[in-house]
Formats: C-alpha cells, sequence, structure tokens
C-alpha cells in the first residue's frame, strides 16, 4: 500500500479485521479518528504498523 | 462503522490446552508490539498537534477577536459582542485544559495515569481542531458545517463529561477550575446556542469570502 492509495475506508476495514481478531475497540477507534490529522507519511506509518500486525496474528492462527 | 457490533475472539469457557495458551501468548506479544510502535508514533502526532494548538488558538483567537470588535463598532451589532465572549470562552477554557494536561502528561510518571491522558487529549484536540475550523473557516466547504455540527454535539459533551470524572478522580483542583469555567459556559448557554453560533461565525466567514 501506498501513501496515494491509502483511503479511510481500507483503515476502517483494517482496523475491523484487527478487532474482529482480539485488538483493543478504543485504541484503535482512535487511530480512525485522528487520521484527519495525520500527515500522508504518518498515515502510511501507521497503516503498515496495523497491516503487519494483522498479518503476524493471522500467522499465528 | 460501529466497532462495537463486531464478533471478537470467543472467550474460553473450558481449560485451555498450552498450544492454545501459548497462541494466546504470542498473539499478545504482537499486539503488545505493535502497540508501542503506534504509541511512540502518537507521543509525535500528539507533540505536534498540542504544539500546533497551543501557540495556534490563542493567535487566531485574539486575531478573530480584534477582527470582530471592528466589525460589532461598526456595525453596532450587540450580538457580534456576545457570540465573541461566548466563542473566546469556550476557546480559552480548552486552551487553559490542554496546559495543564500537558504538565499533568510531562510530570506524571503513572502509566495509568498517562493513559487517560492521552485520550483525554485526543478528544481536546478534535474539539479543538473543529472549533478553530468553525472559527477560521479552515475548511470553506458548506458541508463543513455540518461535520463540526455533528462533531460538536457527538464529541463535547462527552469530553467534558470524561475530563470532569478525571479532575475528580486523581482530585485535580487546577483542572477543576477552567473546567468549571467550560462547564458553566455550556450551562449558561447551553450547547445548541454555542453551536449556532459557531456556525453562523462560520457562514458570515464564507460570505465574506464570496
Amino acid at each position: 500500500m501506498t501513501i496515494n492509495n491509502i483511503s479511510k475506508e481500507y483503515l476502517e476495514k483494517l482496523i475491523a479485521e484487527l478487532v474482529k481478531a482480539g485488538e483493543d475497540k478504543t485504541e484503535l477507534s482512535m487511530w480512525l479518528d485522528l487520521y484527519d490529522l495525520l500527515s500522508p507519511e504518518e498515515r502510511e506509518t501507521l497503516v503498515n504498523n496495523l497491516e503487519k500486525e494483522l498479518k503476524d496474528l493471522q500467522g499465528l492462527k | 462503522m460501529n466497532f462495537d457490533e463486531l464478533p471478537t475472539e470467543k472467550k474460553q469457557t473450558e481449560e485451555p490446552s498450552s498450544e492454545i495458551v501459548e497462541t494466546n501468548e504470542a498473539k499478545k506479544e504482537v499486539m503488545e508490539e505493535a502497540k508501542k510502535e503506534r504509541l511512540t508514533m502518537g507521543k509525535v502526532v500528539f507533540r505536534g498537534l498540542a504544539s500546533l494548538i497551543i501557540s495556534g488558538i490563542p493567535l487566531i483567537g485574539s486575531a478573530r477577536m480584534g477582527i470582530e470588535i471592528a466589525k460589532s463598532k461598526t456595525t453596532g451589532g450587540r450580538e457580534l459582542i456576545a457570540r465573541d465572549k461566548v466563542v473566546r470562552g469556550v476557546i480559552i477554557s480548552s486552551n487553559l485544559i490542554c496546559y495543564i494536561l500537558l504538565g499533568f502528561r510531562l510530570g506524571s510518571e503513572d502509566s495509568e495515569v498517562n493513559k487517560e491522558i492521552y485520550f483525554l487529549m485526543g478528544e481536546l484536540t478534535a474539539f479543538a481542531f473543529w472549533l478553530t475550523a468553525a472559527q477560521e473557516s479552515i475548511e470553506t466547504k458548506r458541508g463543513a458545517q455540518e461535520v463540526i455540527k455533528e462533531k460538536f454535539k457527538l464529541d463535547f459533551p462527552q469530553f467534558i463529561k470524561n475530563m470532569r470524572q478525571f479532575a475528580e478522580k486523581y482530585d485535580m483542583e487546577s483542572l477543576k477550575e477552567p473546567l468549571s469555567v467550560c462547564e458553566k459556559i455550556i450551562e449558561e448557554y447551553g450547547h445548541d446556542t454555542i453551536l449556532n453560533l459557531l456556525i453562523r461565525a462560520n457562514e458570515m466567514k464564507l460570505d465574506d469570502n464570496k
């Protein structure tokens, strides 16, 4: 995922997957609220962090 | 999206096997590691936003106030002065809360307290962002008013409630003072009135830009 195609919808989807996997809803919802205030680089870092976490969690099943 | 409706992993009712325990431990580790990284990023983001709020709001508020006072003198509108007092009161008290929270955050070593401050700062940031947007028409689209309306109604009452609980829980006198100012302003004028004043300020600015 590159800076240009990170959408809020994608982030929502990612967060929903992580919540399903047992992640903290409150903390992740806060990041969704903060999304509009983040720079493109910060958005990319956030999405990379969440993608990696999801991948790692899925790998443990 | 309502994350509350999403199913989370089923709770174990029977004694979990060692394999499950190991997987759960590994999951916990993955989550903690990811969260730690996000927290580092969060600190940078919040620091940047806090500086922006601290330096920006008084400056914007003062500039806006000067313009409004000049306008009210020429038009003789009492309403403009009244509106300014309300908006200024909300801005100043939120700004004070922001300063005090930052002070607590810098001085506190207690992770539980820091966690609560972290969320309150998030709420304050969201509120201050929309308040500034309403005041200064950072977003000049008409649709922004709806967003402000929605955010203001949803976030601000809850934020004040959370802040009061926090102040009472830790008996933080310095926080109670500006909070009372904020509560008094809201009690006196009501959320809807303040919201309408903000929206009208925004509309006036949009009309000026035509």
